[in-house]
């Protein structure tokens, strides 16, 4: 288990910056809020033994998804707020209401009855570990592995369907 | 304080310590060998053969006027360039510069942090390295450094991606994601005279990687989103002093630790092949394993150089074609081999 | 491990994973104006799928590790969901034939346009054939992408990204809320098998955070369905989309949404008796949660559907209201209510495909969608207002109208029940039938009293078209004639979902 210290400031932080998320009126400060929340994130992830899942989330999300954004975020120039109030008293007060339950409410179940979670070996969430988790014959993660291939495919496939330019604009759109 | 947290804190000194103290004299270098390259005699005032040419530098971009322009975003321009130097310095820290020394009857190993992810953990970083070209570009508020920002976003992005497939190569060879494990890993010889270095195993790996290792650091053929013919200085145009200053040791310190990478991933890491380090007592093992790496990266260095000032600037759309079309193809093919042959040899 | 047994289960979805591949290859080779020739190949590909499928139903007993399913558990391959993938099937079929000549999407798309259909295929099939927590996030992510891009493939039109956009903002957020109700279950049981997830909170008596599992991946499970309050997105995305996409969605995605829904409800609650176990062992009220939501469902679909100008709106409102009865059949979870959801699906696979149908040929003709365009059309093309009026009667549910016996077999469910909550819930549903009756007789009154507008186009009826509209009618007319197969077949499969409940 990671140091407490490093969940308390992780944690923290997570929540700071996923609420700056919401409340930053510019795009690109939303879009920073939102890669230190995830980089604090992956922190939680690390200090659980779950490196993989911690590199990933960083290289992904932080490294490649936030990146675009930002790169969205420029290429359109988006600066400032669009003048729009960004929350109205009212919505915030009910968001904030609704968060205050969920999150007493979880707290609540989990110190109720949330069942022990079973003891972790040192091979928890390594690589290898993972990797076996998916790849290893006999492992029930294979089937949901090609799955995910042919998902990403049909996501591949749709991206482009959308996104190129089409050649044939006007001249046969009827049959 | 243990033992533990002062080995820890020394390393990381050392470390922080060595890389920015190199920089000067790679500015240095550079300068010298574009100078020989161009004909020239370079610089050769500043103390004897111009060695305290880098000390004067220094000495002028820190005392220059701080110039904050008018439009900026305060927050984005002064973050850019804290930013900038994450990536070259945390990657440095799963590098193994030596392999072990003993001082005071202690056992230090020559390298801050041995991951059981390095290399994920150095890809993450990369990963990052992108929001302080971005930020730096988007607050100076100039549509030329916008637009190196921008560059600077879509080439990191796009090369990554190949750098990322050579590395699973290596990581395939080597059967794990430790540095320290894949340096020792090519300790071993091949046919009887050949250091098993991954340069060999995977020569095509290695040749992307290091056409990525140009394109990571913006170095000339790929120096686009500063490309000063077209940009002005792109990201880092309306920086002056000692800001400027800090992007401009960012890049040369990225080199130095890309090229402590590729020594690391391709090139044996701080192996002399031959010599087995052991052979020297504790203390001098660590001091040869140290100048064994220290002279490859030098090499490196120099081919880094060396390219930069041979070879002409891509135009912007090659450069992405570049990435996309012939690299990415070329490293899955390397990537595909790797695997059938491993799967084949068993 | 793999084993033969496994490969039999799952060869209706290698077949469409395969014909997907294949299409996606020969898009490459075709010259732009023919790629719509790919449809014949993703017809044979669904066809032979189709045909693997039946043969699994037609399996005397099902196999015997059917129930423990196949790959450890991530696939069951029972007969139910069986049953609906032939749904499936019969939708992406439906889907290509009458996307052929549709006039929304362009020649040189239509590669892609089979491609995305097979992929939203195949994530339906894997839906409904899910055991694992894992595999049914995948699954509704697969038929999710597909379907966004689907629904936004008209190009330059507002109305398309519009619809696409919002399916994509409210789809984000259900899936985001369903793998949330995922981690929870995952958090409080330490598996991801459902069976297992069952048993597992069934040990933890009264657990508020299964409650709020449940709830969360209700949200996901009811944006899938169209479920009132997470049906917004159904009238945009039906009016944007290329009709024949329209009718895939609203058939097959429907049918998915529900596959899954009980799936999950049953293999979770399967441990201690049929369609209780670890729901009800924490003392999650799913019955009335349902049943609520089921009045609201249709209520609020049958209401917003009357005063609707666009064909497209009025039938996306419309199968809101139909996921309301079928909401009501899932709380009986029972094998005859199980039994009518199916036979439900095949009907109401007739009607709709035929409603959409005439709405692509009349909109094909005129441009647009607006029920202007029927004013009158009984008098100028009585074969394609007397298919409509035929569709559109049964989507009421009248007699002798294969809607009719659909309705009939839903609410005999509800009413064996025998408790007077049943019985309130099937008073509800059948004030909401006579709430349709409204404005889908306003259209056949449109088409069949009004003068027809002066400046109106003849729609014209190709060959292949007017068959599959004059088969489509005649089934729905005449029921009697397969009804009693279907409804066997039917039972039989919900009987295996029962036998596999216990």
């Amino acid at each position: 288990m990671g140091h407490p210290f490093c969940f308390w400031i992780a944690g923290t932080l997570a929540i700071l910056t996923a609420l700056g998320v919401i409340l930053a009126r510019s795009p690109l400060y939303s879009a920073l809020s939102l890669a230190a929340t995830l980089l604090s994130t992956a922190v939680l992830f690390i200090s659980l033994q779950a490196h993989l899942a911690g590199a990933v989330q960083v290289m992904v999300y932080a490294g490649a998804i936030l990146v675009l954004i930002v790169f969205t975020v420029m290429l359109l120039n988006l600066r400032g707020d669009s003048g729009e109030k960004p929350l109205r008293p009212a919505a915030a007060a009910a968001g904030m209401v609704v968060c205050a339950a969920f999150f007493l409410g979880l707290t609540a179940f989990f110190a109720v009855d949330a069942p022990t979670p079973p003891a972790v070996g040192p091979e928890f969430g390594t690589a290898g570990a993972i990797g076996r988790l998916l790849f290893a014959p006999g492992s029930r993660f294979v089937y949901a592995f090609e799955l995910v291939s042919v998902l990403l495919l049909a996501a591949l496939v749709g991206a482009i369907a959308l996104g190129r330019p089409g050649p044939e604009q006007g001249k046969d759109a009827a049959s | 304080m243990t033992p533990e947290i002062a080995i820890s804190l020394g390393r990381i000194l050392a470390v922080i310590a060595g890389v920015l103290s190199a920089v000067p004299y790679l500015v240095f270098a550079e300068r010298k060998i574009c100078a020989y390259i161009q004909d020239r005699i370079g610089p050769n005032r500043v103390g004897p053969w111009g060695l305290f040419q880098p000390l004067a530098d220094g000495l002028k971009l820190l005392t220059k006027e701080e110039i904050l322009p008018n439009g900026i975003d305060r927050f984005a321009y002064l973050l850019a360039p804290a930013l900038v130097m994450i990536h070259p310095l945390a990657t440095f820290a799963i590098i193994p510069f030596g392999s072990s020394i003993t001082l005071f009857g202690q056992t230090i190993r020559l390298q801050i942090a041995d991951l059981p992810i390095g290399i994920l953990f150095f890809l993450g970083v990369a990963s990052l390295s992108v929001y302080g070209l971005a930020l730096g570009g988007w607050g100076s508020n100039n549509k030329y450094s916008l637009m190196g920002g921008l560059r600077a976003c879509a080439q990191l992005v796009s090369y990554e991606l190949s750098m990322g497939l050579c590395l699973v190569g290596i990581i395939l060879l080597s059967g794990t994601l430790s540095t320290s494990q894949i340096v020792a890993a090519q300790e071993e010889t091949l046919l009887g005279f050949l250091p098993a270095w991954n340069v060999f195993l995977q020569p095509a790996g290695f040749a992307i990687f290091l056409i990525c290792a140009f394109a990571e650091n913006n170095r000339l053929p790929f120096d686009l989103p500063e490309a000063e013919p077209e940009l002005v200085g792109g990201y880092h145009t309306e920086y002056t002093g000692l800001r400027f200053g800090t992007f401009f040791l960012a890049e040369y310190a990225s080199m130095i630790t890309m090229s402590a990478l590729l020594v690391t991933l391709y090139l044996g890491g701080h192996h002399l092949p031959g010599v087995t380090t052991r052979d020297f007592g504790p203390v001098m093992t660590g001091l040869i394993s140290t100048a064994v790496f220290g002279a490859k990266v030098a090499t490196v260095l120099f081919t880094f150089i060396w390219t930069r000032w041979t070879l002409p600037r891509f135009k912007y759309q090659n450069l992405m074609s570049f990435s996309w079309k012939c690299l990415l193809p070329a490293a899955l093919v390397n990537l595909l081999m790797t695997a059938t042959v491993i799967t084949l040899s068993g | 491990m793999l084993t033969l047994a496994d490969l039999d289960a799952i060869a209706p979805e290698i077949t469409l994973a395969v014909t997907l591949g294949l299409v996606l290859v020969l898009d490459l080779l075709f010259r732009p104006a023919e790629r719509r020739l790919t449809g014949w190949l993703a017809l044979s590909g669904v066809t032979l799928a189709a045909s693997q499928i039946v043969k699994n139903l037609a399996a005397a007993a099902p196999l015997p590790s059917a129930a423990a399913g196949f790959f450890s558990g991530m696939f069951v391959a029972d007969s139910t969901a069986s049953f609906f993938k032939l749904i499936f099937c019969l939708a992406a079929a439906g889907a290509v034939v009458i996307g052929y000549r549709s006039s929304e999407i362009s020649r040189a798309r239509h590669g892609e346009y089979h491609f995305l259909l097979l992929a939203a295929t195949l994530g339906m099939c894997f839906m409904a054939s899910a055991g694992d927590l894992v595999m049914v996030y995948l699954a509704v992510e697969m038929l999710s992408q597909a379907s966004y891009i689907l629904a936004g493939y008209i190009r330059n039109n507002p109305r398309s990204s519009e619809g696409a956009l919002k399916y994509v903002i409210y789809g984000g957020v259900a899936s985001g809320a369903m793998i949330f109700g995922i981690s929870i279950l995952y958090g409080f049981t330490g598996v991801t098998d459902l069976v297992l997830v069952g048993q597992g909170l069934a040990g933890t008596a009264s657990s508020p955070a299964a409650l709020m599992a449940f709830l969360f991946m209700l949200v996901g499970l009811g944006f899938k369905v169209a479920m009132v309050p997470f049906h917004m997105w159904a009238p945009d995305v039906y009016e944007g989309a290329p009709a024949p996409v329209t009718a895939f969605l609203s058939i097959g995605s429907k049918a998915a949404g529900f596959a899954v829904l009980l799936r999950v409800l049953f293999s979770v609650g399967a441990q201690a008796a049929p369609g209780g176990g670890g729901i009800e062992a924490a003392a999650i009220p799913w019955r009335e949660m349902l049943a609520v939501l089921a009045v609201l469902t249709m209520t609020v679909g049958n209401l917003s559907a009357i005063g609707q100008r666009s064909l497209k709106r009025l039938l996306a409102f419309s199968s809101v209201g139909h996921a309301g009865y079928l909401l009501a059949a899932c709380t009986t979870a029972t094998a005859s209510g199980v039994s009518s959801i199916l036979f439900y699906f095949v009907v109401y696979f007739l009607m709709t495909l035929g409603a959409f149908h005439v709405v692509v040929l009349v909109s094909n003709a005129t441009g647009r969608d607006s029920d202007a365009d029927y004013a009158g059309l009984g008098w100028k093309q009585p074969f394609l207002a007397a298919t409509m009026s035929i569709f559109l009667v049964s989507l009421v549910g009248l007699p002798p109208t294969a809607g009719f016996l659909g309705k009939w077999y839903l609410f005999t469910a509800l009413v064996e029940m025998g408790s007077w909550k049943f019985l309130l819930l099937t008073l509800a549903a059948l004030l909401n039938s006579v709430i349709s009756l409204y404005y889908y007789v306003y259209i056949i009154k449109k088409m069949w009293i009004e003068e027809p507008a002066p400046e109106g186009r003849r729609v014209v009826v190709g060959f292949v078209p007017g068959i599959l509209l004059a088969v489509l009618a005649f089934l729905t007319v005449y029921p009697f004639g397969y009804g009693g197969a279907v409804l066997a077949a039917a039972s039989k499969a919900a009987g295996d979902r029962a036998s596999f409940l216990r």
